[in-house]
């Protein structure tokens, strides 16, 4: 067994260079990463907590088996969050069903302000409203959306989890902000004098 | 250690997995690089082609044809070599994006570099004889690739005045011509005019400028060797006198 005090005074690539010696290393990189995944999993997918531990688990065993694939050009955590990503659109494909971001309400309002929805729109915090209208905009903005304010990761390690060019990424933020204000006023016209 | 560390660990173990080595991973990497040199290879190459297509095309004929110079480019232009061409800028692209970092460059700006390369490269191709020897070398060994070009089709509108074939037998007032589909034409060539080295000999390969005169009768005003540049109706006959 691995001494946790060692494992937090490890780097993400020396524990990668651990792992690939010893698998018991491994449990180091697992633990770091299975809250935030799992969490990501069922942001992403709406599926409930055990579904999203299957997920995980194979995205786990994935991970472990590539692990000589991990470049150092890249940062580990795009690198597991993109095979998360992956590995959960994959099963969503599977069970035919269209993710359901499930956030909590504190993620919703902050969504809501990064976009700034609410600044814009001059508007009340509508938690029911903006979830609505965030899950009818398309994958491709809701995606982005999610990784750059719920996930709160840079235009890079989204580019480098989504594998697009970095200003594909700026593109698509801006694209989905408006959209996610032009959604809002079509589906609330009183409240567009306000917002003009 | 936390319960999925467990569950994971136990799984990797029941199972004797491995992480799969190194040496697979950079063989990937090295075959998706080797698939877009080999794209920006053929791309340039075709582009070669293409030049050399162009650059012997007998641009003077568009009077005969589409009296529009704009028109006679869009007849003659190597439409197989440009489906070449898509095809393994598609390829290309492809492989360039499925690399470790392909996704961080651009779309355009990767079509520009691409584009660039094969054009550098296919001048490069056209410039040092490549283009001429590979259109030879498809002319000899790819059945049915002179029909795809358009010059093919341009030497048998005998009601516009182009006609080409091989020489049967001399004649008092000319010599009589097998064309492209087989057919034998009775050919006055007292006034005209022989260009490019063509010579009037039974086999000889021609293609003449003139007008039709009869049902299978013509009267030839110039006349221009078919082997060279383009290639030849035969390729046993095709000697080389395009000057590369």
């Amino acid at each position: 067994m691995v001494n946790q005090e060692y494992c937090l005074e490890r780097t993400d690539s020396e524990l990668v260079a651990l792992a690939l010696t010893k698998a018991d290393y491994f449990a180091c990189l697992i633990k770091r990463y299975e809250h935030q995944l799992v969490v990501y999993i069922k942001r992403i997918s709406g599926l409930n907590h055990e579904d999203a531990e299957d997920i995980l688990q194979e995205v786990f065993i994935k991970v472990f088996y590539n692990l000589n694939d991990f470049d150092s050009g890249l940062k580990f955590s795009s690198w597991i969050y993109r095979i998360t990503h992956n590995e959960t659109m994959s099963e969503l494909r599977r069970r035919h069903s269209r993710p359901t971001v499930i956030i909590d309400d504190e993620e919703w309002e902050s969504l809501a302000c990064n976009t700034d929805l609410i600044k814009e729109i001059n508007s009340q915090y509508d938690r029911a409203l903006i979830e609505k209208i965030f899950n009818q905009l398309s994958e491709k903005y809701r995606e982005v959306l999610l990784l750059r304010f719920v996930e709160d990761l840079d235009y890079r390690a989204i580019s480098d989890i989504l594998r697009l060019p970095i200003n594909t990424v700026g593109t698509l933020v801006a694209r989905a902000r408006q959209k996610f204000k032009q959604e809002f006023l079509k589906t609330n016209p009183d409240r567009y004098d306000r917002a003009k | 250690m936390t319960e999925l560390s467990d569950k994971i660990l136990t799984t990797i173990q029941e199972q004797g997995l491995k992480p799969a080595p190194k040496a697979s991973f950079r063989l990937k990497n090295f075959l998706l690089w080797a698939l877009f040199g080999l794209s920006i290879l053929v791309g340039a190459l075709s582009v070669g082609v293409s030049i050399f297509l162009l650059a012997n095309q007998e641009w003077d004929l568009y009077q005969y044809v589409t009296g529009n110079p704009l028109a006679f480019l869009l007849l003659v232009l190597p439409y197989f070599w440009l489906v070449v061409i898509i095809i393994f800028i598609a390829f290309g692209f492809y492989n360039y994006q499925h690399t470790k970092f392909g996704y961080r460059l651009p779309l355009l700006r990767l079509a520009i570099i691409y584009l660039l390369a094969t054009l550098i490269l296919g001048l490069g191709a056209y410039r040092f004889g490549l283009g001429h020897r590979l259109n030879n070398f498809f002319n000899e060994q790819l059945p049915g690739y002179q029909h795809l070009n358009y010059e093919h089709y341009l030497w048998q509108k005998a009601d516009q005045g182009l006609l080409a074939g091989e020489i049967i037998s001399l004649t008092p007032t000319g010599f009589i011509l097998e064309d492209l589909k087989g057919d034998h034409w009775q050919v006055n060539a007292l006034t005209a005019i022989l260009v490019n080295g063509a010579t009037l000999a039974p086999q000889e390969q021609i293609k003449i400028i003139g007008e039709r005169s009869d049902v299978n009768k013509f009267l030839a005003r110039e006349i221009r060797p078919w082997c060279g540049c383009g290639g030849c109706l035969k390729t046993e006959h095709c000697v080389g006198k395009c000057g590369r």
